[in-house]
C-alpha cells in the first residue's frame, strides 16, 4: 500500500480554444494522504475546478484535455485508465461534490432513487430494495429529518442547503477513499455554509474519507482542512499546513488574500486591502512569475523567471517565489 | 386532475364558440353567393328566394349565427349547400378516419425516424454525422410541401415504367385496412408527410438533447460512475423529451383535419380534401363543421400533452 491516496506528478490541462490554447492547470503536484484534509484555493479561473475534475476525468472534452502528468489514486495512474476502468472508480473510490446545489439533481428522479442508483451502480448483486434501503440511511445521515418519507420526494420539494445535502449523500453513499468538493458551498446562505461543512468533515471522518475542498474563501479553508494549496493562474504558488498559511504566509499572494478578507480580531474602521489588477489571460505565454504584475515586492527577475515550489524552511510549507517572506 | 379536466372541457366550448364565430363573420361577409354558387348561370328568382330561405340565409348574421350554435349544441353541423340537403356530418364522417389514419401513421414516423436522428445529431454535435443529418432534415423541412408531393409522384412514375411496376401514384385504401393493394395507396403519402415532420422533430429533439447535456446533473451522473449509456438514455433522454411532448400534443390536434396540400395531390379522400373544396365551393356548413373540429382537436390533443407532462415531469402538477 502506497503512502499516499493520491499523488498529481506536473499535472497539465489545457483547453484548445479558437482563441488559442488556455493553460488552465499547468504544471501542478501535490499529494494528498488517506483521510487528509486538503484546502485548494484560488480565485475564479485559477484552475482548482480544472484540477479537481482531471482527477476525476470529468473535464469537458473537447475543448479541455490532459496533455501532460501523471495522476497516482492507490499507486495507479489514472490517466492510463480506460472508460469502463474510470466509470467504476468514480462514485465508489473517488466522488464529487458540485457547486450548485440547485442544479445538480435530476429534476425527474426521486432521492431516494438518485442515492440508491450510485449504490446500485457500485455493489454487485444488491437488490433494489437494499440498495433503497442504503439510500434512506444515508439520507439519515446527513441528517435529513424524516428520511424514509423524504427518499420518495423530487429535488424540487427541498431547499438548496437540503439538497447539498443529498449531494454528499450521494457522494459518500459508497465508502469512497476520496471525496472532492467543488465549492460546496458557494451557492448557499451563509447559516447553511458552516452546517454544510461541518457535517461533511464529520462524515469524512467518519468514514475514513480523504477530503479534498475547493474553495475561493479562505474562511472556510480554516476550521475544514489540515493542509492547505494556494493556487493561481493555474500554478501552485503555495502548499502549507493551515496554521502556517494563516501565520506566516509566505507568497505575496497568499499574503494579498489574507489581507482582503475582513478578520473579527481587527481594529474597528480598518480598511480591507485588496489585490490590484487582474488575473492573466492564461492563453498567452507568461514569462516569470504569473503573480509579478500585481505583486507588491516585484523584482526584475520575477519577470524573466519562473520562480518554482520549493520549502521556505518552515517544515512541510513551500512557496513559488524568489522572495518568500 | 378531475378538476382540471372540467376546467379544460369548460374551456373548449369557449374556444368552439370563438372560432366558430371568426369564421361565420369571414364566410358571412366573404364576397360570393352560395346559392348563386349552387344554381348556377341560369335559374329563376323564385327559386332563388326559395333556397335562400330554405337555408336560413335571408335571416340577419346573429340570427343565423345563433341557429347554428344551436344545432351545433345538438351535434347538427346541418346541410351542405353543395350537395343539396345532404347532413354535413354525413360528408364528413367518411374523411375523419383516412385523415386519421394517414395523420397517426406520419406522427409514428416523426417520432421513430425525428427523435432518434436528432438524439444522434445531437450526441455527435458538430461532426460530420450531425452536419449529414441536419443537413438532410433541413432540406426535408425547408422544401415546400406541394413540390415534396410533386416529386414523389414523378419518381414513383418513373419507377413503374422502367421496372413495370404498377405502384399507384395518388388515392387512398381502405382506412385501417392493410392488405398489400392497401399499403401500396398509403405508403408514399404517410412517408411524405411523415418524414416533412419528422424532419421538424429531429431538429427540436437535437436543440432539446444539446440543451440537457450541459446541465449540472448530467455531470452529477457521471460522476456517479454511471456509464455513458445510462447518462444518455436514462438521465438525458427523459429531460429532452419534456418539450417534444407540447409540440406532439398540438400535432395530435390537426390530425383529425388532415393535411391539405398531402390530401389534395394525392387525391385522398380526407377532411384536408373535403375542406379545401367546401372553401372553393363555399359551402359554409362544411366550412364551419372543419374548422370546429380543428378547434377541438387542437384543445384536446394540448389536453393530452399536459396530462403527458405531469407523467413525465414530477415538478408539474395539474390545477
Amino acid at each position: 500500500m502506497p503512502e499516499n491516496l493520491l499523488e498529481v506528478n506536473n499535472l497539465k490541462t489545457y483547453f484548445f480554444t479558437r482563441s488559442g490554447v488556455v493553460k488552465a492547470v499547468d504544471d501542478v503536484s501535490f499529494t494528498m494522504r488517506p483521510g487528509e484534509a486538503l484546502g485548494v484555493v484560488g480565485e475564479s479561473g485559477s484552475g482548482k475546478s480544472v484540477t479537481a475534475l482531471s482527477i476525476i476525468r470529468l473535464v469537458a472534452s473537447p475543448p479541455g484535455k490532459i496533455v501532460g502528468g501523471e495522476i497516482l489514486f492507490n499507486g495507479e495512474n489514472i490517466l492510463e485508465k480506460n472508460n469502463d476502468e474510470m466509470t467504476e472508480l468514480r462514485g465508489s473510490k473517488i466522488s464529487m461534490v458540485f457547486q450548485d446545489p440547485m442544479t445538480s439533481l435530476n429534476p425527474v428522479f426521486t432521492i431516494g432513487y438518485q442515492i440508491a442508483e450510485t449504490v446500485k451502480r457500485h455493489r454487485k448483486g444488491i437488490s433494489n430494495d437494499q440498495a433503497w434501503q442504503r439510500a434512506v440511511e444515508m439520507l439519515d445521515l446527513v441528517r435529513i429529518p424524516d428520511a424514509r418519507r423524504r427518499a420518495k420526494n423530487y429535488p424540487h420539494e427541498f431547499s438548496g442547503g437540503m439538497r447539498q445535502r443529498v449531494m454528499i449523500a450521494i457522494a459518500l453513499a459508497c465508502n469512497p477513499q476520496l471525496l472532492i468538493a467543488d465549492e460546496p458551498t458557494t451557492a448557499l446562505d451563509v447559516t447553511i455554509q458552516a452546517q454544510i461543512l461541518e457535517l461533511m468533515k464529520g462524515l469524512a471522518k467518519e468514514f475514513g474519507t480523504a477530503l479534498m475542498l475547493i474553495t475561493h474563501d479562505l474562511g472556510v479553508v480554516a476550521g475544514t482542512c489540515e493542509h492547505v494549496i494556494v493556487m493561481y493562474a493555474g500554478h501552485i504558488v503555495e502548499s502549507a499546513p493551515v496554521r502556517q498559511i494563516f501565520q506566516t504566509p509566505a507568497h505575496p499572494y497568499t499574503i494579498g488574500l489574507l489581507q482582503s478578507i475582513p478578520r473579527l480580531d481587527e481594529k474597528r474602521g480598518t480598511r480591507l486591502t485588496p489585490i490590484p489588477g487582474q488575473p492573466p489571460d492564461l492563453s498567452r505565454e507568461i514569462i516569470g512569475c504569473p503573480y509579478a504584475p500585481r505583486c507588491p515586492r516585484v523584482q526584475p527577475r520575477c519577470r524573466q523567471e519562473r520562480p518554482e515550489l520549493k520549502p521556505v524552511g518552515r517544515g512541510e510549507q513551500l512557496a513559488a517565489c524568489f522572495y518568500p517572506s | 386532475m378531475i378538476q382540471f379536466l372540467i376546467k379544460r372541457l369548460i374551456g373548449l366550448v369557449f374556444v368552439v364558440i370563438g372560432v366558430t364565430f371568426i369564421t361565420f363573420i369571414m364566410g358571412y361577409f366573404a364576397p360570393g353567393d352560395p346559392i348563386r354558387t349552387m344554381l348556377g348561370e341560369h335559374f329563376s328568382p323564385q327559386l332563388y328566394a326559395q333556397l335562400r330561405h330554405a337555408y336560413g340565409l335571408d335571416l340577419p348574421w346573429y340570427e343565423q349565427y345563433w341557429n347554428f350554435l344551436v344545432h351545433l349544441a345538438h351535434f347538427d353541423f346541418g346541410y351542405s349547400f353543395k350537395t343539396q340537403g345532404r347532413p354535413v356530418w354525413d360528408i364528413l364522417k367518411d374523411g375523419v378516419p383516412v385523415s386519421m389514419e394517414l395523420a397517426l401513421w406520419a406522427l409514428v414516423i416523426y417520432l421513430l425516424i425525428g427523435v432518434p436522428v436528432g438524439i444522434i445529431s445531437a450526441l455527435k454535435a458538430n461532426t460530420w454525422v450531425d452536419t449529414l443529418n441536419m443537413g438532410i432534415m433541413l432540406v426535408l423541412y425547408a422544401m415546400p410541401i406541394f413540390v415534396f408531393c410533386v416529386l414523389v409522384q414523378v419518381l414513383i412514375v418513373f419507377i413503374d415504367q422502367e421496372t413495370g411496376a404498377n405502384w399507384p401514384v395518388a388515392n387512398w385504401g381502405t382506412p385501417w385496412h392493410y392488405t398489400w393493394t392497401d399499403i401500396q395507396f398509403k405508403l408514399a403519402p404517410v412517408l411524405v408527410f411523415g418524414l416533412a415532420g419528422a424532419a421538424y422533430f429531429a431538429r427540436i429533439t437535437r436543440t432539446s438533447m444539446l440543451e440537457v447535456m450541459r446541465q449540472d446533473y448530467i455531470r452529477t451522473a457521471r460522476a456517479k460512475g454511471l456509464p455513458e449509456r445510462l447518462v444518455i438514455y436514462r438521465h438525458a433522454l427523459r429531460n429532452a423529451l419534456i418539450p417534444l411532448i407540447t409540440v406532439t400534443g398540438v400535432t395530435l390536434g390537426f390530425t383529425i383535419t388532415g393535411a391539405f396540400l398531402i390530401e389534395n395531390i394525392f387525391n385522398i379522400p380526407g377532411i384536408g380534401t373535403i375542406t379545401v373544396s367546401s372553401v372553393l365551393d363555399r359551402d359554409y356548413p362544411v366550412i364551419q363543421a372543419t374548422a370546429v373540429l380543428l378547434a377541438i382537436g387542437v384543445v384536446l390533443g394540448n389536453l393530452l400533452a399536459d396530462i403527458a407532462y405531469t407523467l413525465v415531469d414530477p415538478r408539474i402538477k395539474l390545477e
